[in-house]
C-alpha cells in the first residue's frame, strides 16, 4: 500500500453570506447597533471525507458551483475548512491560474526565482532546475526581458515550467491543458502524463470528459457540495453523463 | 500538514542552536553594556530641587542676620547646589559679602561653603556650589542651606529670594531662627544612582537563566512532537527566508526599475525629504534645541520608517488578494514583508541622517551601538502594529483614510518638530502614552547626547515592542482564516 498523502474527515465549508456588502467601518457599525448583523450561510461542502495515496491520479467533476474550487483550494490549504479535518503532507503546488505569483516589472530570470519561492522551492533547487526550466519553456532569449513584454502565451509557457519542472510532490491542476501554442500544448501534455507516472499525486479539475478519462485513476464527482459518486473514473463518468 | 513538514526537514540540533544563541546573547550583554557606559549606573535624579519663581526677598543680609532652609535631600549624588541671591542693582554700594553654607543638619558637618564677594553678587542671579558628586551618597539625609555674613551692614548688604508659595519636602524655612511660608529659590541637581549598573552581571545571570529554561522547555515540548512558539518561527524562517527575500527584493526592484538613478533615490529621498523638512521646521521653531537639524532629522527617520511601514503593511493582504487566493504561503508573511522592505530603507535613511551628524559636527560615540537595540525595537512596534492595521484594513477599507489622518495626528502628537518643553505640564500625557515618543527620545539621546537613555526607557521601549507584537499577532492569528472570504 502506497502512503497516504491527502485525508480529509468530515470536511465542511460555510460561507457566511452577509446579506449587505456595504463594506465600510459605518455601514458595519450602523448595522451592528441596529442588531441587523444578518448572515447567510451557504454551505460550499459538506461533509466530505476521502484519502488519496501517493501517485493517485484524482480528477474532480461537477457543475459549475458545485464546490470544486473549493475543494481545491482546502486541500491546498489556502482554505481552512469550517468544520472537519485535514491532513496533508508533502509540497503543494495549485496551478490554479498560473503565473499568479508573477510581477510584470521583473525579468524572466527574476520571476522563475520569485515564483519559485511563492510555489515553495528553497533556493539551491531552484537554481538547480533553473537551466531545465528555461529550457522547457523555450524562452532562453527572453529571460532578462521584463515579462510585462511578454505575449501572454509566453508567460503560461514559463509558469507552466515552473509548477511542473520541478517535481511537486501534490499537484493541483484547474483546467490548464491548453497552454501556448501546438506543439507546447504536446510537451505540457506529455509532462503531465510523465508527472503523474512519476509519483506525483494529483487533482484535477475540468469539464471535458475525455481527459478526465484518459489521465485519471480515480474521479470523484462533487454535487451541491457533496460527493454524489466516488470510484474508478469510467464508471463514474459513465454515471456523471448519464444524469 | 505543518508537523509533517517538521519531521522531514526539522533536525535540530539543539545544542548547537543554544551554544549560538548563548553567543550571541553574551556579545549582545558585552556591547550592551560596553555603549551604555556611565548611564547604566548614574541618572538625572528624581529628587533634583527645580526652579522656581520667587516673588519676596529676605531683606538685607547683615552680620546679625542667619537664613535657613532645611530639607531633606533627595538625591544620591548631588552635584551642584545653586541659590538666587541679589544686589538690589546696586552694585556700587553693596559692599557685605554673603557666606553660603551647605550642613548636614545633625551632626553639623559642612559639606560644602563658599564665600561669596559683594562684587560676586548679581541682579537676581544664581550663586553655584560645587558638590562632591559620587564620591558620597546623601540620599535622605535632612541638611540644611544657611546664608550668613560676616561683614555686610544693614544699606550694604546683598540679598537673597525666596518663594513664599513653594514648600521643599519636608522643608523648613527659616529667617534668624523664625519660622517663615514658603522657601529660598535653591536648586538642586545631582544623579541618582541605577541598580542596572551595579548589578549588571547579576541581571545578565538572571535573564541567561530564564532564557536558558524557556529555551529548554520549547526544546521539550518540540522533542516531543508538539507545536512551540520558538522552534516553529525558527523553522519557519528558515523555510520561508527565501521567500522574505525574494518578495522584498522583489518591491526594491520594483520601485526603481525604471527610474534613472535607480536604487540612489532611496538614499536620496529620505535626505531630500529630510532637508525640504528642515528648512521649514528649523525656521519655526528656534528655541531652546541646539543642534536642530539632528533634533528634527533623528525624530523624523525613525517617525517616518513606522508610517511608511504600516501604510505598507496596510494594504498587503489586500493588494496582494491575487496571490493570496490561488497560493498557500502564511499570511503574515506578506506584512512582514513590507515591514522589512520599508526598513531597508529605514536603514539607508540612517546613514543619511549619519552624514547629516558628522557634517553638523556632533561626536559620534560607543553609544551609537545602542541604535540596533532601537532598530530592533521599532522593527518589532512597526511588524504588530502593521499586522493590526493590515488584518483590520480586510474588514473594514475605511482603515487606509482613518491612518492617513491618525498618523498625522500622531506625527504632531511627538515632538518632532518642537521642543518638548513647548507642552504645558498637563498635557504631558500625550507623551507618556505614545510609544513612537519613547523611540524618539531614545535616538536623540544617542545622536544628540551621544550617551545612552537612563535604563529605565530600555524596558519601556522593547515593552511596546512586545505588546504591540502580542496583539498585532493574536488579531491577525484569530482573523487571518476569514481573510480569503473578504478580499
Amino acid at each position: 500500500m502506497k502512503k497516504e498523502v491527502v485525508k480529509l474527515r468530515d470536511v465542511s465549508m460555510d460561507f457566511k453570506l452577509e446579506q449587505s456588502r456595504d463594506q465600510t467601518l459605518k455601514g458595519f457599525t450602523v448595522r451592528l447597533l441596529k442588531r441587523k448583523l444578518k448572515f447567510e450561510t451557504f454551505h460550499a461542502l459538506e461533509g466530505i471525507t476521502f484519502t488519496v495515496r501517493k501517485g493517485d491520479v484524482i480528477g474532480i467533476i461537477g457543475k459549475n458551483g458545485a464546490g470544486k474550487s473549493t475543494l481545491l483550494k482546502i486541500i491546498s490549504g489556502i482554505m481552512q475548512p469550517t468544520r472537519g479535518q485535514v491532513a496533508i503532507q508533502g509540497n503543494v503546488v495549485p496551478m490554479l491560474e498560473l503565473g499568479s505569483g508573477f510581477d510584470f516589472e521583473l525579468t524572466g530570470r527574476e520571476n522563475i526565482f520569485l515564483n519559485g519561492a511563492i510555489l515553495g522551492y528553497s533556493k539551491t533547487y531552484l537554481k538547480e532546475k533553473f537551466d531545465e526550466i528555461v529550457a522547457f519553456s523555450e524562452l532562453e532569449r527572453f529571460m532578462d526581458t521584463p515579462i510585462r513584454n511578454y505575449s501572454s502565451g509566453m508567460m503560461m509557457r514559463l509558469a507552466f515550467s515552473i509548477a511542473t519542472v520541478v517535481n511537486p510532490e501534490i499537484l493541483i491542476v484547474d483546467e490548464i491543458l491548453s497552454v501556448g501554442d501546438a506543439s507546447f500544448q504536446e510537451k505540457s501534455h506529455a509532462r503531465m502524463l510523465e508527472l503523474m507516472g512519476g509519483g506525483t499525486t494529483v487533482f484535477f479539475v475540468s469539464h471535458s470528459l475525455s481527459q478526465i478519462r484518459e489521465l485519471c485513476s480515480r474521479v470523484i464527482w462533487l454535487k451541491g457540495g457533496r460527493i454524489e459518486m466516488e470510484g474508478k473514473a469510467d464508471r463514474v463518468c459513465d454515471a456523471y453523463e448519464q444524469q | 500538514m505543518k508537523t509533517m513538514k517538521r519531521k522531514k526537514k526539522g533536525k535540530i540540533n539543539y545544542i548547537k542552536v543554544y551554544m549560538v544563541l548563548l553567543l550571541f546573547y553574551i556579545t549582545a550583554m558585552a556591547v550592551f553594556y560596553y555603549a551604555g557606559g556611565e548611564e547604566l549606573h548614574y541618572r538625572e535624579s528624581k529628587g533634583n530641587i527645580g526652579e522656581f519663581g520667587a516673588d519676596n526677598i529676605v531683606g538685607d543680609i547683615t552680620m546679625e542676620r542667619i537664613v535657613e532652609q532645611y530639607f531633606v535631600n533627595q538625591v544620591c549624588f548631588p552635584e551642584e547646589i545653586k541659590v538666587l541671591v541679589s544686589n538690589y542693582d546696586r552694585k556700587a554700594e553693596i559692599s557685605g559679602n554673603i557666606l553660603l553654607e551647605l550642613c548636614i543638619e545633625e551632626t553639623g558637618e559642612v559639606l560644602v561653603s563658599r564665600l561669596l564677594a559683594a562684587e560676586e553678587v548679581g541682579l537676581n542671579e544664581y550663586a553655584a556650589l560645587t558638590l562632591p558628586g559620587r564620591e558620597r551618597n546623601l540620599y535622605g539625609i535632612p541638611m540644611v542651606f544657611r546664608l550668613t555674613s560676616t561683614n555686610g551692614t544693614t544699606g550694604t548688604s546683598a540679598t537673597a529670594l525666596y518663594s513664599s508659595v513653594r514648600e521643599l519636602e519636608e522643608g523648613r524655612f527659616c529667617l534668624d531662627g523664625e519660622p517663615v511660608q514658603g522657601s529660598l529659590c535653591i536648586i538642586l541637581q545631582g544623579e541618582d544612582e541605577v541598580w542596572t549598573g551595579s548589578h549588571f552581571v547579576e541581571l545578565t545571570l538572571a535573564f541567561g537563566v530564564l532564557f536558558s529554561i524557556v529555551y529548554l522547555f520549547s526544546a521539550w515540548r518540540n522533542s516531543r512532537g508538539k507545536r512551540d512558539l520558538f522552534f516553529s518561527t525558527v523553522l519557519a524562517m528558515r523555510k520561508y527566508g527565501f521567500l522574505i527575500n525574494q518578495l522584498v527584493g522583489r518591491d526594491f526592484k520594483v520601485r526603481y526599475k525604471r527610474s534613472v538613478l535607480g536604487i540612489l533615490w532611496s538614499f536620496l529621498n529620505p535626505l531630500l525629504t529630510m532637508i525640504v523638512q528642515y528648512v521649514v521646521f528649523s525656521q519655526l521653531f528656534k528655541g531652546g534645541i541646539d543642534n536642530v537639524a539632528v533634533y528634527l532629522l533623528s525624530g523624523l527617520v525613525v517617525f517616518n520608517f513606522f508610517t511608511e511601514a504600516v501604510s505598507q503593511a496596510l494594504g498587503s493582504i489586500v493588494y496582494n488578494a491575487s496571490l493570496i487566493t490561488k497560493v498557500y504561503v502564511p499570511k503574515y508573511i506578506y506584512p512582514v514583508t513590507k515591514v522589512l522592505f520599508s526598513s531597508v530603507n529605514f536603514l539607508i535613511s540612517m546613514t543619511a541622517l549619519l552624514l547629516v551628524v558628522l557634517i553638523t559636527g556632533e561626536p559620534v560615540t560607543k553609544a551609537f551601538w545602542l541604535l540596533s537595540f532601537l532598530i530592533a525595537c521599532i522593527l518589532m512596534f512597526s511588524i504588530g502594529f502593521g499586522m493590526l492595521m493590515a488584518s483590520l484594513m480586510v474588514f473594514f477599507r475605511d482603515i487606509q483614510f482613518l491612518w492617513g489622518i491618525f498618523s498625522l495626528l500622531w506625527m504632531y502628537m511627538t515632538p518632532l518638530f518642537y521642543p518638548e518643553s513647548l507642552i504645558a505640564e498637563q498635557f504631558r500625557w500625550i507623551f507618556t502614552g505614545n510609544p513612537m515618543y519613547y523611540y524618539v527620545k531614545f535616538i536623540r539621546s544617542i545622536v544628540l547626547d551621544g550617551i545612552s537613555p537612563e535604563p529605565r526607557m530600555y524596558a519601556v521601549c522593547l515593552a511596546f515592542a512586545i505588546g504591540s507584537l502580542l496583539l498585532g499577532g493574536t488579531v491577525f492569528k484569530k482573523t487571518q482564516n476569514k481573510f480569503i472570504l473578504n478580499i
